[in-house]
Formats: C-alpha cells, sequence, structure tokens
C-alpha cells in the first residue's frame, strides 16, 4: 500500500493561511516557497511533499492524480468543474466574495445582452442564466477593472476582497453572487485508496 | 494541420502491444465463457431513441448524432455499450427468464471526460439480467475482480456504494436536479446546504462524510437507525464485503465505501462499484444494479453488471511491468 501524499498548494495568501492549518496536522514545510526555487518542497513528514503550482491549477493536478490533495478556491474549483475531485473540507481560510461590479446598478435591469469581463466563465454564465438574462463573456485573465472604464464590457465579475480596486477605478460592487473560502479537495481515487492516511493526517479538520 | 495528425484522445495501438492487449482481450473473453457469459456482438450505429434512452440518458453530450439518410430518424454513434445489451435483453431474447451477456467493442466518446482520458475506449464487459437478488450482484463484482486478475493488475481496491441510500434521502422532488447530484457526489457541502431543505441537508451532510474502511457501515446503521430499508442496503453491503473478502483471500484486495456515490443516479437503483489500483487517479472498472431499464424496451427486467476500458487496462498493466 502506498502511503505518500501529495499536496498540491499555491504561494502567496492560500499559502500562509494553509501553514498553520498544516502545523496542526503535524506538516512543516522544510523549505519556504517564496524564497525557494523548488517547485516540489520536502516536509518533516518524510511521506508527505508539498507541490508549487499556480492557484488556477491546484484542480487540476488533483483531478489527474498528481496529487493526492490540494488547497483551492472554492471559485477556482467551480471554474473547473470539480470533475474527479472531493471537496473534503472548507477551511475557511482565503475568505472573499465572488461579485459582479459596474458602474451603476441600473445597467442589470437592461434588456439587452450584457458584456461581462470576467476570468470565471462558468459562474458567470450560471449566475446570469438563472436570473433569466442574456450575456456576452469577455475572458480576461486580469486588470479585470479597466474593461468598463475603456467600454470594453458592462460589467466585471470579480473575487472582491476589501474592495479598494474597484472604488480607486471608479466602480462599486453591485451583486453578490456567492462567498469564496480555500477548501481542502482530494483526487477521488486518493480517497479511496488512501482513506487511512488521509483520515489520519487530516482527520482534525474533516 | 498535418496528415499524420490524430486528433485529441484518440491513439494507435502499435505493434508488439498490439498483439498484447488482443491476448488480454481474448483471456478476459475466454473467462467470461468459462463464467457462462454469452458474447453478444451489437452494430456501432443506432437509433437515437435506442442509444439515448434509460442508461444511456446522461450521455448524449458524451454522444456523436446525425441524421440516417434512408429513414431521416437522428442516428448516434454507441458511447455505451450497456443500452444495447438492455435493448437485446428485453427484446431480441426477451424469452428467457435469465440472461447472462458479455461484450467487447469499440465506442466513441465526444469529449475526453473524468472516467476517460480516451475517446476511442474499447469497452469490455458482462451483464446479468433477470435477478433481482444480491446473489446477482455478488457473482458481476467477483466476475469484475476476475477480469482485473486476468489483465494482471497489482493491486485491486474496489470502492462500493448503494445509490437507493441516497435516494431515501433526498425528495422526490430533487431527483431530477443535476446540480444537487453533482454536488453530492463532489461532497460539496456549500451547494448541498444552498440546494436543499433544513432535513435533507442534515442527512446530506452525514451521507457525504460516510466513507473509509468497512467501519463506516456500523456508523451509517447507528445514524440512520429509523429507515429500515437504509438498514437493508447496508446489510447488502456488509454480505458482499463478507463474501468478497471471502473469496479472494489468496489475492490482495482491499475494500472501502462511499456512500455518496451516486454516478448514474437517474438509472442505477442499488449496490454500485468502481475498481481502483495504486499511482492511477482514476477509477478503471465500474459497475452496479440498473433495474428496469429495459422497459423502453419492451420489458422491464432486474439487471447489473460493469464495464472497463480494455485499453486502460492493457496500459496499467504495461506500466506496472515496465517499472
Amino acid at each position: 500500500m502506498d502511503h505518500s501524499l501529495i499536496i498540491a498548494i499555491s504561494k502567496g495568501r492560500i499559502f500562509q493561511e494553509t501553514l498553520p492549518i498544516l502545523e496542526r496536522a503535524n506538516i512543516q514545510p522544510t523549505e519556504d516557497p517564496e524564497k525557494s526555487r523548488l517547485l516540489i518542497i520536502p516536509t518533516n513528514q518524510k511521506n508527505i511533499k508539498l507541490l508549487i503550482v499556480r492557484a488556477t491549477d491546484v484542480p487540476t493536478y488533483v483531478q489527474h492524480g498528481a496529487a493526492d490533495l490540494g488547497i483551492a478556491g472554492y471559485d477556482v474549483v467551480q471554474e473547473h468543474g470539480g470533475l474527479g475531485i472531493y471537496q473534503l473540507t472548507d477551511l475557511q481560510i482565503a475568505k472573499c466574495r465572488l461579485m459582479v461590479a459596474g458602474f451603476d446598478k441600473s445597467i442589470l435591469k437592461s434588456k439587452d445582452k450584457l458584456k461581462i469581463a470576467t476570468k470565471y466563465v462558468n459562474q458567470t454564465l450560471e449566475y446570469f442564466q438563472s436570473k433569466n438574462q442574456l450575456v456576452e463573456i469577455i475572458k480576461l485573465y486580469g486588470s479585470m477593472e479597466l474593461a468598463p472604464l475603456i467600454g470594453l464590457a458592462d460589467l466585471i465579475v470579480d473575487v472582491v476582497d476589501t474592495g479598494k480596486t474597484l472604488s480607486a477605478n471608479g466602480l462599486k460592487p453591485l451583486e453578490h453572487i456567492c462567498d469564496i473560502s480555500s477548501s481542502l479537495i482530494v483526487n477521488r481515487a486518493s480517497l479511496k485508496l488512501k482513506h487511512k492516511i488521509i483520515k489520519q493526517t487530516f482527520g482534525a479538520l474533516l | 494541420m498535418k496528415a499524420w495528425n490524430l486528433p485529441q484522445g484518440f491513439s494507435d495501438t502499435l505493434p508488439p502491444d498490439a498483439w498484447e492487449q488482443e491476448s488480454m482481450r481474448r483471456n478476459v473473453l475466454d473467462e467470461f465463457k468459462k463464467q457462462n457469459y454469452a458474447l453478444v456482438s451489437a452494430p456501432m450505429i443506432e437509433f437515437a431513441t435506442s442509444l439515448l434512452s434509460g442508461s444511456g440518458a446522461d450521455l448524449s453530450l458524451q454522444t456523436y448524432k446525425f441524421t440516417d439518410s434512408q429513414s431521416l430518424q437522428q442516428m448516434v454513434l454507441r458511447s455505451d455499450i450497456t443500452p444495447q445489451m438492455a435493448r437485446i435483453d428485453a427484446n431480441r431474447l426477451a424469452g428467457n427468464k435469465i440472461n447472462k451477456l458479455c461484450y467487447c467493442g469499440n465506442i466513441i466518446h465526444t469529449t475526453i471526460n473524468d472516467f476517460n482520458s480516451k475517446r476511442d475506449p474499447l469497452q469490455i464487459g458482462a451483464e446479468y439480467f433477470g435477478n433481482p437478488t444480491i446473489d446477482a450482484d455478488l457473482e458481476i463484482v467477483n466476475l469484475a475482480i476476475s477480469t482485473l486478475k486476468i489483465t494482471k493488475i497489482k493491486t485491486i481496491h474496489l470502492d462500493l456504494g448503494h445509490i437507493a441510500i441516497a435516494k431515501e434521502l433526498i425528495p422526490s422532488a430533487l431527483h431530477k436536479s443535476t446540480k444537487l447530484m453533482d454536488a453530492i457526489h463532489n461532497k460539496d457541502s456549500r451547494l448541498i446546504e444552498k440546494l436543499t431543505d433544513k432535513k435533507t441537508n442534515v442527512n446530506l451532510q452525514q451521507l457525504i462524510k460516510l466513507y473509509g474502511d468497512v467501519n463506516i457501515l456500523s456508523d451509517a446503521k447507528k445514524i440512520f437507525k429509523n429507515n429500515e430499508n437504509i438498514q437493508n442496503y447496508l446489510q447488502q453491503l456488509e454480505t458482499v464485503y463478507n463474501k468478497t473478502m471471502q473469496n479472494n483471500k489468496d489475492h490482495n484486495i482491499s475494500i472501502s465505501f462511499d456512500l455518496s456515490e451516486i454516478m448514474g443516479f437517474s438509472y442505477k437503483t442499488g449496490l454500485l462499484f468502481a475498481a481502483f489500483t495504486d499511482n492511477y487517479g482514476k477509477e478503471i472498472l465500474r459497475g452496479g444494479r440498473y433495474d428496469n431499464i429495459g422497459a423502453v424496451f419492451g420489458s422491464s427486467r432486474p439487471a447489473t453488471g460493469f464495464s472497463a476500458d480494455l485499453k486502460t487496462l492493457f496500459n496499467i498493466q504495461v506500466k506496472n511491468n515496465g517499472k
């Protein structure tokens, strides 16, 4: 029986907020990924390794079983579709909200097809479908706030933490789509094959 | 586009692998024959009304469709052989009390999905029609394990579930909500809470945590102690567990349970299972009970069976032995 566990995680806020949780499960990385160039980081536990990947890639690594587990935002998992992935537990970290933002609420009453700039294509389509509003999606990878300013889109859908970037660019949060926090996700096959060690390691969280 | 290019998800099998894969196919079919399963061959193309009904209803997006120039009816390229077996059992072989059928054939999928990293699997499987008892489920589970042994897969891990347990806990008004089914299947507790009433939510939150070794059966018995049907289903799972462990003492087999495995909720009706192996992140075989889907073909029948992609099994075996 294979007892190794590979955990995919992204650098930055999620990593910083995950550290205390890993600590509680007695997992301490031997290197700081913010300083190290290593992409596979060993831990104090021989059988557990951390894989440093881009946040949006975490569900992909887990889906294909390249990593057994991962720490990923709810937005990222939903956008990926969650195929082959179990969401074991909500870690209540890296909290923010997925929101519709723009200049003014009145545009939401428009009968025209609205142009929405976002990187959350699937969730945006699903949200506006539930409101019976036709939309045209413009996929962007960053600096979403720019799109309404230069007339590329009517509205944006993005994650909002403090809302400072929005207001600095003259935009307002208009509608709340859902709350976001990061989850411990696990590959379907890994949970079947390694349920013992997963429960042993993360039992307190599950 | 270069002329030698292949579409995503399609591949050749080259020498010497092709012969080895072919002998694996023969060995599995020989085992089916030894166990008295009759070989059936069905066409690559049928009418949409046949293949996309019953167990095929979930396959619509996975299936290529076009119009027959003769009848002007919609035709489909098969993406699963099971509905063909159900049709043959319920109609062509309708006189028989029991039909034990097996098959091996190419199927085509429109996209790569969670269970197939290929769009051109070679589906191999067996179906047992006409027996509603747990004995039939046991026979199918054993045949599935024999199949994996023949393909020389080193570690065999079986995951057992029972779809009727979830059906007891989900109000029938929600049975068609694919969103809720996905949420349960992914153990997405936030989405489950959003989509259900208070009582259903409490039950389902417990259900998605019922995974692990055989001990979860006694946990489940306690949690659902007031539901007699669920107690029976849990008993069935225990029976299959005990008998399977007994039958396979000689071989390294492990078994886990997951009561929120509900793939195929719309047509599956009872015990279901999937097989996994070390160092492969997806299931390698799946099966379960799907009573009554023969109704559209003229006779409502108890049915249970399993299938796998022979190409996947072959590739795992090659990888196992290469190491």
